[in-house]
């Protein structure tokens, strides 16, 4: 059975390593989000054969980082082998003792930092920068919102100055994609993630064909999105069975040290 | 399964997408890796610039021997810049064009009845379905006072995106002649969400080709946690109702 097939019959990936490096637990107001907590992610997971997610809180980025980062802990305490927890940062908050997250407690993977939802504040910020030194003394993992071309070129200036920590570009390859080819060429220290709520055709070979296979990461931004449409266009795509594979869990293997 | 493609367009771009499929034989390519059947197409003129244009260049591109069933774009005419309705829907029957799309907000005209009644009265009598795009053609909030100003015509809206359901669930509930295009409708468990609410009947499954991605749009259906039978109304089942309809 080829990957396509799996995807042609609606079927979960049984025998490859699927790992969603872009994914979020809980509720929000602003539209609609449905199955959010953690059984329904696992559910989620289960159906489609994911075997790991890096996992943020959604609300807690727009509120309350310690109560957000809290519900992502303790859904990583539930399944520890399925949800791997990333502790939310802000630019408005500075004085985070990190040590609190990755030395006191033992229950987060890496970092998550989306500052365009906390006032439009850009990744570069000096509000930030604490996060990113934390980062890159301990070589953890770090997951940008990379949606506009601005934040894109602000994630590889981080990605320079900041060699030991390991950046994840979300949403790459799409609105901003000339700008994550060049994230890609300048920074080994960068893997681009997959998602997108509205793809099109063929842009997963054009990134890859940029990029290389090597560099390209499955996400899907579950729950804030379904997440079987970019497991299927990855399945469904031109690209060869052992590229999927990479592209689907061999990747962030290597890259993250799963 | 086979799918129904409810929206592909064909013809060059003015603004062809570096790797996408932009020419006929790459969307035929995509189709068939998909397993897209049949796809109803429009033409880019038609869209971008000139309608009547577009709508010509479709019939040598589309209908028999092809997997094309043909979409025109319309407009309403009352100063004679478009076919008046009679003679719209007179051609459309000669060249066998199974369904309208309109924008109105590209075109600049409300689509309140002053404007579109006598076009959507036309369309109404020959059970002919009418496309538009969310937010391109029409505002969310726009939803509800069109498929009550035509209560007898299929309004097929497409590229209904996920922060849309607390408008579409209302208007699904008090509106039975709206139908959701599911291209991009990626809510997390969307599709089981509206087929729990007893909307299976209302989804249709598009791709948006050249622009948007059937890989994706069918990977939605294909691994929905609904019925099989639920998926096979998604993917061609309820467009092949509606087209079954029309009456030219």
């Amino acid at each position: 059975m080829e990957l396509r097939d799996h995807a042609v019959l609606g079927r979960e990936l049984k025998d490859t390593f699927v790992v969603d490096v872009h994914t979020h637990i809980g509720s929000h107001n602003n539209y609609q989000r449905v199955g959010t907590d953690a059984e329904a992610i696992i559910h989620t997971m289960d159906r489609l054969g994911v075997d790991k997610i890096l996992c943020s809180n959604s609300p807690g980025a727009y509120s309350d980082l310690r109560w957000g980062n809290e519900v992502a802990a303790k859904a990583h305490t539930k399944y520890p082998d399925r949800i791997l927890a990333l502790a939310v940062g802000s630019p408005h908050c500075p004085e985070i003792d990190w040590d609190d997250y990755f030395i006191r407690d033992d229950r987060f993977f890496g970092m998550k930092a989306v500052p365009f939802v906390q006032g439009q504040q850009p990744i570069w910020h000096e509000g930030l920068m604490p996060m990113y030194e934390y980062a890159d003394k301990k070589g953890l993992a770090v997951l940008f919102h990379a949606w506009l071309d601005s934040e894109t070129r602000d994630a590889i200036k981080v990605a320079k100055q900041f060699p030991n920590a390991r950046f994840i570009l979300g949403h790459a390859g799409y609105t901003a994609r000339e700008a994550a080819v060049e994230a890609c060429k300048q920074c080994d220290n960068v893997i681009l993630e997959t998602t997108f709520s509205a793809p099109i055709e063929g842009d997963l070979e054009w990134i890859v064909g940029k990029v290389g296979t090597d560099r390209v990461a499955y996400g899907s931004d579950l729950t804030a999105f379904e997440c079987a449409h970019i497991l299927g266009s990855i399945l469904l795509s031109r690209l060869t069975d052992t590229e999927k594979e990479k592209i689907l869990g061999l990747n962030a293997k290597a890259f993250f040290g799963l | 399964m086979k799918f129904l493609d409810a929206r592909i367009q064909l013809g060059r771009s003015c603004m062809p997408h570096e790797g996408a499929p932009n020419t006929t034989e790459e969307i035929l390519e995509v189709m068939q890796r998909c397993d897209i059947e049949r796809a109803i197409a429009s033409h880019a003129i038609a869209k971008e610039s000139n309608m009547q244009a577009g709508n010509e260049a479709l019939l040598a591109l589309t209908g028999e021997g092809t997997p094309f069933l043909r979409q025109w774009y319309a407009m309403p005419s009352a100063l004679g810049e478009f076919f008046s309705p009679e003679e719209l829907f007179r051609q459309m029957k000669q060249h066998d064009v199974t369904s309208l799309r309109l924008m109105p907000k590209k075109c600049g005209h409300p689509i309140r009845p002053y404007v579109l009644g006598k076009l959507m009265a036309a369309a109404a009598d020959c059970h002919v379905p009418v496309f538009m795009n969310l937010h391109e053609d029409i505002a969310p909030d726009e939803l509800y006072d069109l498929c009550k100003y035509y209560p007898d015509v299929d309004l097929v809206i497409c590229r209904v995106d996920y922060r849309q359901n607390r408008v579409i669930g209302p208007v699904l509930e008090q509106c039975p002649n709206l139908y959701i295009g599911t291209s991009i409708y990626v809510v997390h468990s969307g599709l089981k969400l509206l087929s729990d609410h007893g909307y299976t009947d209302r989804l249709i499954f598009e791709s948006g080709l050249p622009n948007g991605s059937a890989t994706a749009a069918v990977s939605l259906i294909r691994y929905a946690e609904i019925s099989e039978e639920e998926k096979e109304l998604i993917a061609h089942g309820n467009m092949e109702r509606l087209l079954s309809n029309v009456r030219l």
